[in-house]
């Protein structure tokens, strides 16, 4: 039953990325290849299964950020053994974000996360980094012609750059093309409000549903 | 009873006539534009001179009210002596990392404690406490470090730290216990210089961020190993660390710090709780402090030094650089308020 087969082999690799286990993820994937089976559905069903549990995990507190980082390092070691068979049209639904910790902080891990969980829905993603310039924000949204930018900071004392961000949107005529949202553990409902942003998110994987309903691609994967 | 005494006194949870308003440095800036403007000094020059920060520690408590002084005046001491480049910002921007030296703890070599000591602003910093225990008369002096196993992520690049907390734990556990040497080393020239109390800032390595397990196996260790120096050289330790503690409540308990000081999002309810030996120092929210009015800050201040609060008040994380000195004022005096009022009730 060669069906049966494959199904078990994605369940494998989506244990083995869920499970922390970056070598078997590897050699699975590479199974999956000499097998003939098909790539994408072993992306989808295995590898990105495995990150979205590690996730869901995350989210019920029973995953840190150690575990989400190391399940993601065998999602992606699996995908750049499958990559180069997945046939082209599979790939994502064509929706940039530009991501990026503001000026004033360096601390990206939790950008890190999000960044990961929002490639892992599919998003095109161009993480700008850490420390960076509310202009840069705008002139590579305007570059790369983003849906959507998003903002992290970890600092009570660099959240006013957000709004910055914000401002020069609203500066160069250019608000209306993008969502912004933003995130980070001091910010708030009511902080995203106050200087226009189109939206916060608590946690990892509620940013990525957020970034999917601005985009107006709410339950689509 | 003077404000070094009455500071003790809230630390060992003995009867206070009433809570210090104190402000630690460090992670927790008792600096804003504000108040910088009005001391005569400036940032980021006070980040690398003894007499400036010195000067500039003791200039905000006589600005804001706060009854304490702490250097260092900001976090990147020890990840500068370990080989990170910093940018030192100014009034605006704190000084923060621009990049850590290495991508993985397979990289790293120990540097000995001897030269770390020598490094950097280590020395600046073991001065200006020298200085502040000449000028500062009654007022408690802190001296702040980061936790060893941040430290150790900002030596490696923090994300693959974390991953490598897990995937390669004796390396990792190596490094950390080689900035516990070397915290240890510092903190006991900085009592011996007449710091009172070292301020632990866990500012990457939280119960909430790394989880009970790891924090557990791969931070408590450490800490508590410089907990109990701190101890063994006469000084007092704080810890301040984001975040929910969870289901680590029980390993910070065992850490043995004389006062806690949590961030805004736990309750003095659940902190005693969870810390029952431990006083508790907080947890005015510097969002309340930069865009609030002085009444409601005031109101909040007695309320937290009031009955069943807190055993220090202090903000509750590194204020914005553009809080209002108004705002801060408000905080400092209302516990002096509150005890006018109490006392013309009786």
């Amino acid at each position: 039953m060669p069906a049966e087969e494959q199904k078990r082999l994605y369940e494998q690799l989506a244990t083995a990325v869920f499970e922390l286990d970056e070598q078997l993820a590897k050699l699975l994937a590479q199974e999956v290849l000499d097998r003939g089976y098909d790539a994408w559905q072993a992306v989808e069903r295995g590898l990105l299964e495995g990150v979205n549990r590690a996730g869901k995990l995350f989210d019920e507190e029973e995953y840190f950020v150690p575990e989400l980082l190391i399940a993601a390092d065998a999602m992606y070691a699996g995908l750049a053994i499958l990559r180069p068979h997945i046939k082209t049209h599979h790939t994502g639904f064509n929706r940039r974000v530009v991501i990026g910790v503001v000026q004033g902080d360096t601390h990206d891990i939790g950008k890190n996360l999000v960044r990961i969980m929002l490639e892992v829905a599919g998003f095109e993603v161009h993480d700008l980094g850490r420390d960076v310039p509310p202009q840069k924000f705008v002139d590579t949204a305007i570059a790369v012609k983003a849906d959507l930018i998003a903002l992290s900071t970890l600092m009570t004392t660099t959240m006013e750059r957000m709004g910055e961000v914000v401002s020069i949107l609203e500066a160069e005529k250019v608000r209306n093309r993008f969502k912004v949202i933003v995130g980070g553990s001091p910010l708030s409902q009511q902080f995203s409000d106050r200087i226009g942003a189109d939206g916060y998110a608590p946690k990892a994987a509620q940013a990525v549903e957020l970034a999917k309903r601005l985009v107006g691609l709410s339950n689509a994967a | 009873m003077d404000r070094r005494e009455r500071f003790f006194r809230a630390l060992a949870r003995r009867e206070v006539d009433r809570a210090p308003v104190i402000c630690t440095g460090g992670s927790m800036t008792a600096t804003p534009e504000e108040v910088v403007a009005l001391s005569g000094y400036a940032l980021p020059e006070a980040h690398d001179d003894a007499a400036a920060m010195a000067g500039l520690a003791l200039a905000a408590a006589r600005i804001t009210g706060f009854e304490s002084v702490g250097v260092p005046l900001c976090v990147t001491v020890e990840a500068e002596v370990f080989g990170a480049e910093i940018d030192m910002g100014d009034a605006r921007t704190e000084a923060r990392i621009v990049r850590e030296p290495h991508k993985s703890i397979a990289e790293v070599a120990l540097i000995p404690v001897e030269d770390l000591l020598r490094r950097g602003r280590v020395q600046v910093s073991v001065e200006a406490v020298r200085l502040l225990a000449q000028n500062a008369g009654d007022l408690p002096i802190i001296a702040n470090l980061i936790g060893p196993v941040s430290i150790a992520a900002a030596v490696v690049e923090p994300t693959a730290f974390l991953r490598e907390l897990r995937t390669k734990p004796s390396e990792t556990a190596a490094l950390s216990a080689h900035a516990t040497d070397f915290l240890i080393a510092w903190a006991r020239q900085l009592i011996a210089a007449g710091a009172d109390a070292i301020a632990i800032h866990e500012d990457t390595t939280t119960p909430a961020l790394v989880g009970p397990r790891t924090f557990e196996q791969a931070v408590v260790p450490h800490l508590q190993r410089l907990v109990a120096a701190i101890h063994e050289a006469g000084g007092r330790a704080l810890l301040h660390m984001c975040g929910a503690l969870g289901r680590s409540a029980d390993s910070v308990a065992r850490l043995g710090v004389d006062a806690y000081i949590p961030d805004a999002s736990l309750s003095v309810a659940e902190l005693r709780e969870a810390l029952p030996g431990t006083a508790l120092i907080g947890n005015i929210s510097t969002f309340l402090l930069h865009q609030g009015e002085p009444r409601g800050i005031a109101k909040l201040a007695a309320r937290l030094a009031g009955e069943g609060g807190f055993d220090a008040l202090s903000p509750t994380c590194g204020m914005s650089s553009i809080t209002p000195l108004e705002n801060i004022r408000a905080m400092t005096s209302a516990t002096h308020a509150f005890l006018a009022q109490e006392s013309s009730n009786v």
